[in-house]
């Protein structure tokens, strides 16, 4: 436990220390909300959009870019870690590999969480941007932390997963830009998937991040539970991607995290 | 406190004959690569140096006490135990530099301490061994490569280790910060240490290490003192810089009365001699290619490494 917590802390540290990365994973779902968001809201006023207006639609949307980009930025320290020798120096001491990956993932979803909520409450203090929140403030800021935390898991442990299998911190980023951006712009969270032709919305019920994207319209945007999947079937399939993730997790070897990209 | 003061109660409460003992060890990455049946017994208290050529097994043998490998036949037993069991008890430096810029000496001691579980009153003691008590709040990026690798050297002895690991710990170093280092390992070895060094530093690895395993192509090809594996060696070894030397004329040299050895790599062209001037004196009429220099030097590790193994340990463009 010691050393997970350790390589939480310094993880933790070196991001701090770390301003570009500190700021460029919430710059840019930011600079979208306010100028796609206004851009479209005023531009093309679309019809479609029942419970809000488009920047109030495109909120979940940027809270799950924030901690997407964040998971990417994560697993490149796992890169830079490799590189310069810091994971050897971690995985021949007597601390666990598991407690070493697992203090690397954790660290990256407390900074992905914390980046999240920074974006949700820069758009929640905008006086133009009226949130629903129709569980109450408590309960939909609840439900918002939680979805953000579960998706922050899941991206953080997927990355790491990944970084564990490329050799190279570019193919690592080219593999990312060519899966993630698919799964973001299919998640519905710069539109809605319900009116999109039936094999577009089939694909958007097959991506993990629609589940999350949807709870956090539920809790943060929609103004009932109607065109959405539900808290609870998002919760669930969520809960068990996350439990498909721990399997290769639990297998991986010392050998293959410090020598692989070597 | 000195260095050989540290923790040689803690040494004498557990005496162990044997520091490391390998048998059989065999790891092949390929056909050619990794360890092949390698079998040895470190005493506890001593200074093993591996030495050989790039590829013959060193790397590959330590990683295996690091237990990033598993054995694929044979057995290895560290400090008694296998080596993940061991891990609290080792300390190590790698090739290569395994250090984060981004902290602070401080900061790299105190996450090390953390994950070997042990308290950081180590670290200031550690850092006073290797001159580097004054710059415990200054960022890693900012010291030089010699002060980066004694930082490496404080870490892996603050928590007290039975065993000390090192690979190439001289790699890159100037020579300065090399000779600190190994009187760093002397002076811990002095207090009861048990290392294990991968080095081609062998100059000053005879000097300090109290046995020597020669290693080609992931066997061992030879073990024992550096007196030992120098014995029955030639007085000199005659070092010739000589482009253009042709086939037929190396042949003259090597025939030579008096030369017991003779290999040469790109234009370099190394013979062993009890007597230097004939030799010499049979190269200047040979006109083939233009000497551009000569080295002569007393017989060391690296001859006898030649002698035994068959193979220079070093090709041209490598450092040393």
């Amino acid at each position: 436990m010691t050393g997970l917590v350790a390589v939480v802390q310094r993880d933790l540290r070196a991001v701090a220390r770390s301003r570009s990365q500190l700021y460029s994973s919430v710059l840019l779902p930011l600079m979208l909300l306010a100028l796609l968001g206004t851009g479209v809201s005023d531009g093309l006023e679309p019809a479609a959009l029942e419970d809000g207006d488009y920047t109030e639609f495109l909120v979940p949307g940027m809270v799950v870019m924030t901690a997407l980009f964040s998971s990417t930025f994560a697993s490149a320290s796992f890169y830079q870690d490799r590189a310069n020798g810091m994971l050897k120096m971690m995985l021949v001491s007597p601390a666990p590999p598991a407690a070493v990956l697992g203090g690397k993932a954790l660290a990256a979803v407390v900074i992905g969480t914390l980046q999240a909520v920074f974006v949700l409450v820069v758009a929640a203090l905008v006086p133009s941007i009226d949130l629903n929140l129709q569980y109450g403030v408590i309960g939909s800021v609840v439900l918002a932390v939680l979805g953000i935390v579960i998706m922050n898991i899941l991206l953080c442990g997927f990355a790491l997963l990944l970084a564990t299998r490329i050799r190279t911190m570019q193919g690592f980023h080219l593999v990312m830009n060519l899966v993630l951006f698919p799964l973001l712009f299919l998640s519905g969270a710069f539109f809605p998937l319900e009116d999109l032709p039936f094999w577009l919305r089939l694909l958007g019920y097959a991506n993990p991040l629609t589940y999350a994207v949807d709870l956090l319209q539920l809790a943060l945007y929609a103004d009932g539970s109607d065109g959405y999947i539900g808290v609870v079937a998002d919760l669930a399939v969520l809960a068990g991607l996350l439990a498909i993730l721990a399997l290769p997790a639990v297998r991986l070897r010392p050998a293959s995290l410090a020598l692989s990209g070597a | 406190m000195t260095i050989t003061e540290v923790d040689t109660a803690r040494r004498e409460q557990e005496p162990l004959a044997i520091a490391l003992e390998v048998d059989d060890l065999t790891y092949l990455h390929s056909e050619n690569r990794g360890l092949a049946g390698l079998s040895l017994a470190v005493p506890a208290g001593s200074v093993l140096g591996l030495i050989g050529p790039n590829g013959s097994g060193k790397s590959t043998f330590l990683t295996l006490v690091a237990g990033l490998l598993e054995p694929q036949s044979g057995s290895l037993s560290v400090l008694g135990v296998s080596p993940r069991s061991a891990a609290h008890r080792l300390g190590w430096v790698f090739q290569e530099q395994s250090l984060d810029p981004q902290l602070t000496v401080g900061e790299t001691l105190e996450l090390s301490a953390r994950l070997y579980g042990s308290d950081s009153s180590g670290a200031s003691r550690a850092l006073g061994i290797v001159g580097l008590a004054d710059r415990a709040a200054d960022h890693v990026g900012t010291l030089s490569g010699g002060m980066r690798r004694r930082l490496e050297l404080a870490r892996a002895i603050q928590h007290s280790p039975d065993l000390l690991v090192m690979d190439e710990p001289t790699l890159g170093l100037d020579l300065e910060s090399r000779r600190a280092i190994w009187a760093y390992l002397s002076e811990l070895n002095a207090g009861g240490l048990t290392i294990v060094v991968a080095t081609n530093d062998v100059s000053e690895a005879e000097k300090v290490c109290s046995r020597v395993v020669f290693l080609r192509d992931g066997r061992l090809i030879a073990e024992g003192t550096p007196a030992t594996l120098k014995e029955g060696l030639a007085e000199h070894s005659l070092q010739l810089r000589w482009p253009g030397l042709s086939d037929s004329d190396f042949a003259q040299l090597r025939d030579l009365d008096g030369v017991s050895a003779a290999t040469r790599s790109d234009s370099t062209v190394r013979l062993t001699t009890r007597d230097s001037h004939p030799v010499l004196a049979a190269a200047a009429r040979l006109q083939s290619g233009r000497i551009e220099a000569i080295a002569i030097r007393e017989s060391s590790l690296e001859d006898a490494y030649f002698r035994i193994a068959g193979t220079p340990l070093y090709h041209d463009e490598e450092a040393r």
